[in-house]
């Protein structure tokens, strides 16, 4: 099992009373209240995070890309990655960005420079996650949903080619033509940096990412429908003939370690409470603005993650292992019991949530590190045993 | 893109005696209005679905409303209906508008039409809010309006709204210059009180098409055939009616 530290970066200090102003976190929340000095704080925090659990041997550090709200500051993943990259120079850690949201970008040519500047700067450690995009961000970003998946797999397509071909070649796409794709630098990883597909479970993005063999990440989810998904995806795989599934699958929970169980709790969940019922809801519009997904892929998605009008509570998030919490020896059952479940490879793991402060955010790095790293990483999934086997 | 003939010309309607009346309805959907049912004494009036709403299906590749013009022509002409005046209400008067620059009818008539903007002025967001709140922006006074809800509750009509009108939010920026194109008589109908395109908008409209006049209904708002019917009928059969230009 590999292990790696997610980080939102969001900006946790909310307008009082902002649900009744404002339909979300997202879009229209005005930015007056984003204090740029606070912030200037915040980013040299979280960094510091991830860079901690790099040097405590998390095998990778990840990022993601958001716009227009306070619930996570990095609208361009990439130059997180850059300096993560750089923090990182002599590490073995991997740098996810898990991903680039490529029906939001105006020219895929620029994506595939971009995290071909950071493979070859960082010698091959890039992670490339490639992702939609929530629905709030077209409504903040302009882009017609309806043309969202069109250009996700045409822009994909782009990047891929730039990154893996001679160059130079022509490209004629319905979004996106060239006549000269000849990227500079070429990546560093070949034929191309390892691409992982993070999603929220549409069954058009398992069977996209399981036929190109593709690292499937499962986010926020209860475990009995990533149960789901994941054979989905080890379905597809046998139909394509891509080997060993298993070892390409991913899952995201929250996982936070403290010295006992009330410990745990009583720190985590104000902050989980603030991600989950503050920082993340979004109306249905904004969620699913007009064809993003197509009719059938929403009400599959829906049924998927359950109720997301309803407000979470501690609970649900434990039963369903959304959210791994308590102390080391029952973080340690419950990730077991959940691998045995799933048969999976890599657990990206949300190490801060709301706003969880620096020293606990620090503690509980630690904590995953030195307690249940040693402990999981050989573990051997009933589901499947080839993920876990003593590596040769 | 392809323009192949689609089955059947998807009328919800026809009715009355006279000289055909084509009616593109608004994206929130075809209904049979007491205004329509006014025009029957003098047309025959053929409400017809929009293409790429409801069952009337197009190419995936059809993503501007000329390409759904160029569909929308192809079925007329295989039900005759192509020397038939146009009356396009909303989504329907950006679609009569980009028809009657591929076939110009007899006599045009366009009620509150989306396909302009008036650069600055504000406009309330169709899409984002809530779904069950976009009728409260089309109809000046909601007891009015028509009681089958199901197609603008069924999210498919939004839906099919925002794949042609999402950026630039319901408009097309060259429309202002091509409509100066349209060869047939136009009547610009709006109401006066319409928060989805405001009236501001009519005399734009009309200064774009030769020729084109302005009639504005102050009882009504975004959709005229249901806020007032009677001032909306009488207006129009005065237009279709008339021998001028």
């Amino acid at each position: 099992m590999k292990f790696y530290a997610f980080h939102f970066m969001p900006y946790p200090y909310l307008e009082e009373g902002f649900k009744d102003k404002y339909q979300s976190d997202w879009v229209t929340y005005p930015n007056s209240n984003y204090d740029p000095v606070v912030g200037h704080e915040l980013y040299s925090t979280y960094i510091d995070q991830l860079v901690y659990a790099a040097e405590l041997g998390f095998d990778g550090i990840t990022v993601n890309e958001h716009h227009q709200t306070s619930y996570g500051l990095m609208p361009s993943p990439n130059i997180i990655a850059a300096m993560l990259v750089q923090r990182t120079m002599g590490m073995p850690t991997k740098v996810g960005i898990l991903g680039n949201a490529l029906p939001l970008r105006q020219n895929p040519l620029r994506v595939a420079e971009e995290l071909a500047m950071l493979d070859v700067i960082s010698g091959g450690r890039i992670i490339s996650g490639f992702v939609r995009g929530i629905g709030a961000e077209y409504h903040s970003f302009g882009v017609n949903p309806a043309e969202s998946r069109d250009r996700f797999r045409e822009a994909h397509d782009v990047i891929v080619k730039a990154w893996s071909e001679p160059g130079p070649f022509s490209f004629e796409g319905e979004f996106f033509n060239y006549r000269y794709v000849n990227t500079w630098p070429r990546p560093f990883q070949r034929p191309h940096p390892e691409i992982w597909s993070p999603s929220t479970g549409s069954g058009e993005t398992v069977v996209w990412a399981a036929e190109r063999g593709y690292t499937y990440v499962q986010v926020f989810s209860p475990i009995k429908s990533v149960i789901k998904i994941f054979d989905e995806y080890r379905d597809a795989a046998a139909k394509f003939g891509i080997p060993d599934p298993s070892s390409r699958l991913g899952w995201a929970p929250a996982v936070y370690v403290a010295d006992s169980d009330a410990q745990a709790e009583d720190e985590f969940w104000p902050q989980a409470d603030m991600y989950f019922n503050n920082l993340f809801p979004n109306p249905m519009h904004r969620l699913f603005p007009p064809n993003y997904m197509e009719e059938k892929t929403l009400e599959r998605v829906l049924a998927l993650r359950g109720d997301l009008d309803k407000s979470t509570d501690f609970e649900t998030l434990k039963s369903n292992y959304t959210a791994i919490v308590g102390s080391a020896e029952t973080v340690i059952g419950m990730l077991e019991e959940a691998h045995d479940m799933l048969g999976y490879e890599h657990l990206v793991m949300y190490v801060h949530m709301g706003g969880l402060s620096d020293e606990l955010t620090r503690n509980n790095i630690r904590r995953i590190a030195t307690d249940i790293m040693p402990k999981l990483r050989d573990h051997q999934s009933k589901r499947d045993a080839a993920v876990g086997a003593p590596r040769a | 893109m392809t323009t192949a003939a689609l089955p059947g010309t998807h009328e919800v309607r026809v009715h009355g005696d006279g000289p055909d009346v084509v009616v593109l309805p608004s994206f929130v959907g075809p209904y049979w209005t007491p205004a329509l049912e006014e025009l029957t004494s003098s047309f025959r009036v053929h409400l017809l679905e929009l293409p790429g709403f409801g069952d009337f299906a197009v190419p995936r590749e059809a993503r501007r409303v000329t390409d759904l013009a160029t569909v929308l022509k192809v079925a007329l002409a295989d039900a005759g209906l192509l020397g038939a005046s146009v009356i396009g209400h909303s989504f329907g008067g950006w679609l009569a508008i980009e028809l009657a620059l591929l076939a110009p009818p007899p006599k045009l008539v366009l009620v509150d039409t989306l396909g302009f903007r008036i650069k600055g002025e504000p406009r309330a967001d169709i899409f984002d809010r809530p779904r069950e709140t976009v009728l409260d922006l089309v109809y000046a006074d909601r007891s009015t309006a028509p009681t089958d809800w199901e197609a603008v509750e069924d999210r498919r009509n939004v839906a099919a709204l925002a794949r042609y009108g999402w950026n630039p939010y319901l408009c097309d920026l060259s429309l202002v210059t091509r409509a100066a194109a349209i060869s047939s008589p136009t009547l610009v109908v709006w109401g006066e009180n319409d928060r989805v395109v405001p009236a501001t908008h009519a005399q734009l409209v009309a200064d774009a098409i030769p020729g084109a006049h302005v009639q504005l209904l102050p009882k009504a708002g975004h959709d005229p055939l249901s806020d007032d019917p009677s001032g909306f009928a009488a207006a129009v059969k005065r237009f279709l009616s008339s021998e001028e230009r």
